[in-house]
């Protein structure tokens, strides 16, 4: 079932064009990643998916309806956390998933299980009698993140989930959204800059850019599609080695990373060309070994092709 | 939403104006009740034979008093914005009506309760001076909260429109506060009254002109009531007239303004 379809969309601030002619459908049960660079429409999109900016040109319909118009309608069947933190300071946790669940339309019941269970999953049991603003940053966002799933929404919405949160929390964070990305029925929408988490908890990546689609597909077909060939080598003398290879035709790139040598190949003869320069050079192969492109890399692949025109 | 959303809703954006306003508008009741306890008594007690006879020289203060503290109350909207709270909660199944609805009620409540707190402590002084309440009182207390419902919903809806329109807490807040100014110093009982000349069968007669003001429009929709001499029914009609004129005058405004604000809060995106 198509849960977001949008036409030839335009959204524009003025003069800044935020999204041009924006044609993409996502289906529902699927965990979508919404990724590029600062700028690149992504928060608007979102924007525009919960009804609360308006298209400027084309059209847009969530759940086949238009969410500008029917935005109540939408907000009931969608959880969504934005990018920065919304929370009301002075009220106290507990009391805000009261008052959410409410504005959810849940019963006293469910709102109770679901708040218990929520404030298990994303480990603020112990926190519901305080407010908000006595909360850490990373609390504050586990908050936000758990109210977003609350009402059990058939799409939920994660812009930035891991903004203002520190590297351990934020590693928290993407294990819990991937956790309960597997256990619940829901379409995800998912932007971030943690690719690496990205990478193992969606099935399609949208890549913006400029408010233009560069690429967007399957996770592991982008990848094997951007994917070079790439070899980690350790040698008794890197510097030598790497150096002595630069100028090989069946090598495209050559970097020292640590105590390794990084070689993007270009050729089938690369492996023979290794053992022959390392006998000539009378060098010690301790290690080769062949890398495994990751969405981050792919990420700067495509960024860089962007940028060379 | 349901019902039951709607009614959280309200509930809520209550609390939150009673949390963010409880210390400042118990405190004030607290000093202006001091201060009133000797005007009462040394001004209007002492010298009325009813309460209800000098009940329209003691209400417009207070009321001037409640509706600064609904347009403050209504314009954090402005505030709601800035703070990203308005995107919270348009996050979730509600509807901007409800939200500027809630608003409107819980800053309306709020106000309410603020000038409720005079008139009560009117009545208690005069029960306790033994001076009789009059056969009008009822009416002048239902006449003055009829004015007050008003002027509170005018002090709102001009607080929402300069919220809606600007965005800003600071400007609205400021522009607010000029208008409300520029309207509550409107000549009237406290301020001076400006004078009038009208012809009534053949004479000419000097009225006083105030009635643009809250306080002026109070005194003049109360005054009339105490009016029982019949040499100056003139000046009970004249207050009658003018009375309904400010009454249609003030709900066409109010009206026009939340209708505006309503419209432009609906159209506007929420970045």
């Amino acid at each position: 079932m198509e849960i977001v379809v949008c036409q030839d969309l335009y959204k524009l601030y003025g003069k800044l064009v935020a999204l041009e002619n924006l044609n993409l459908t996502l289906h529902s049960g699927k965990k979508y990643g919404i990724i590029g660079p600062n700028g690149a429409g992504k928060t608007t999109f979102i924007k525009l998916i919960c009804g609360l900016l308006k298209p400027t040109k084309g059209y847009m319909n969530v759940f086949s309806l238009d969410p500008w118009k029917d935005r109540v309608k939408v907000c009931e069947r969608i959880g969504v956390l934005h990018e920065e933190t919304l929370l009301p300071l002075t009220e106290k946790v507990f009391d805000i998933f009261v008052y959410v669940g409410k504005l959810k339309g849940l019963s006293t019941a469910e709102l109770k299980k679901e708040a218990e269970g929520l404030l298990n999953i994303f480990g603020l049991r112990d926190k519901i009698h305080l407010r908000i603003g006595t909360l850490s940053a990373g609390q504050k966002r586990r908050l936000e993140l758990a109210l977003a799933f609350m009402g059990s929404p058939e799409l939920i919405i994660l812009d930035e989930p891991t903004a203002n949160v520190d590297p351990s929390g934020r590693r928290d964070v993407m294990s819990i959204i991937e956790r309960l990305s597997n256990e619940i029925d829901a379409t995800f929408i998912i932007s971030t800059h943690s690719l690496l988490y990205l990478e193992k908890i969606c099935d399609e990546i949208v890549f913006l850019d400029r408010g233009k689609i560069l690429v967007k597909g399957d996770v592991r077909d982008i990848i094997a599609k951007y994917s070079k060939p790439v070899v980690r080598i350790e040698t008794s003398d890197n510097k030598r080695f790497a150096e002595e290879i630069k100028g090989l035709s069946s090598v495209d790139y050559v970097n020292i990373e640590g105590r390794s040598v990084i070689v993007t190949i270009k050729g089938e003869d690369f492996y023979k060309d290794v053992v022959k320069i390392a006998d000539k050079l009378g060098l010690h192969l301790y290690r080769l070994e062949p890398l495994h492109e990751t969405l981050e890399s792919i990420y700067k692949i495509i960024i860089g092709r962007r940028e060379n025109g | 939403m349901d019902k039951k959303g709607k009614f959280t809703l309200v509930i809520n954006e209550l609390k939150r104006n009673i949390r963010g306003s409880l210390i400042f508008v118990l405190g004030m009741i607290f000093l202006l009740i001091m201060f009133n306890q000797s005007y009462l008594k040394n001004e209007l007690i002492d010298v009325s034979e009813t309460a209800s006879e000098s009940y329209d020289a003691f209400i417009p203060a207070f009321a001037t008093f409640a509706i600064f503290i609904a347009a403050i109350s209504s314009v954090t909207l402005a505030l709601d914005h800035e703070r990203g709270y308005v995107k919270f909660l348009l996050s979730f199944p509600v509807s901007k009506y409800s939200l500027l609805l809630s608003k409107i009620l819980a800053s309306f409540l709020v106000s309410l309760f603020f000038f409720s707190c005079f008139v009560l402590q009117y009545l208690i002084s005069f029960s306790i001076a033994g001076v009789p309440l009059g056969e009008n009182m009822l009416l002048c207390v239902l006449i003055s909260y009829a004015a007050v419902s008003i002027f509170l919903l005018l002090a709102i809806a001009i607080g929402l429109f300069t919220s809606v329109v600007f965005k800003s807490s600071i400007k609205s807040i400021t522009i607010t506060l000029i208008l409300l100014i520029l309207w509550t110093m409107m000549p009237g009982p406290l301020s001076g009254q400006k004078i009038t000349t009208i012809t009534i069968n053949n004479y000419k007669r000097d009225l006083p002109l105030f009635y643009l003001s809250p306080d002026g429009f109070l005194f003049a929709s109360i005054h009339y009531l105490n009016i029982n001499n019949p040499s100056q029914w003139y000046l009970k009609r004249y207050y009658f007239t003018v009375s309904c004129i400010g009454f249609l005058v003030f709900s066409s405004v109010m009206l026009v303004l939340l209708l505006i604000s309503m419209i432009l809060f609906k159209k506007s995106e929420i970045y």
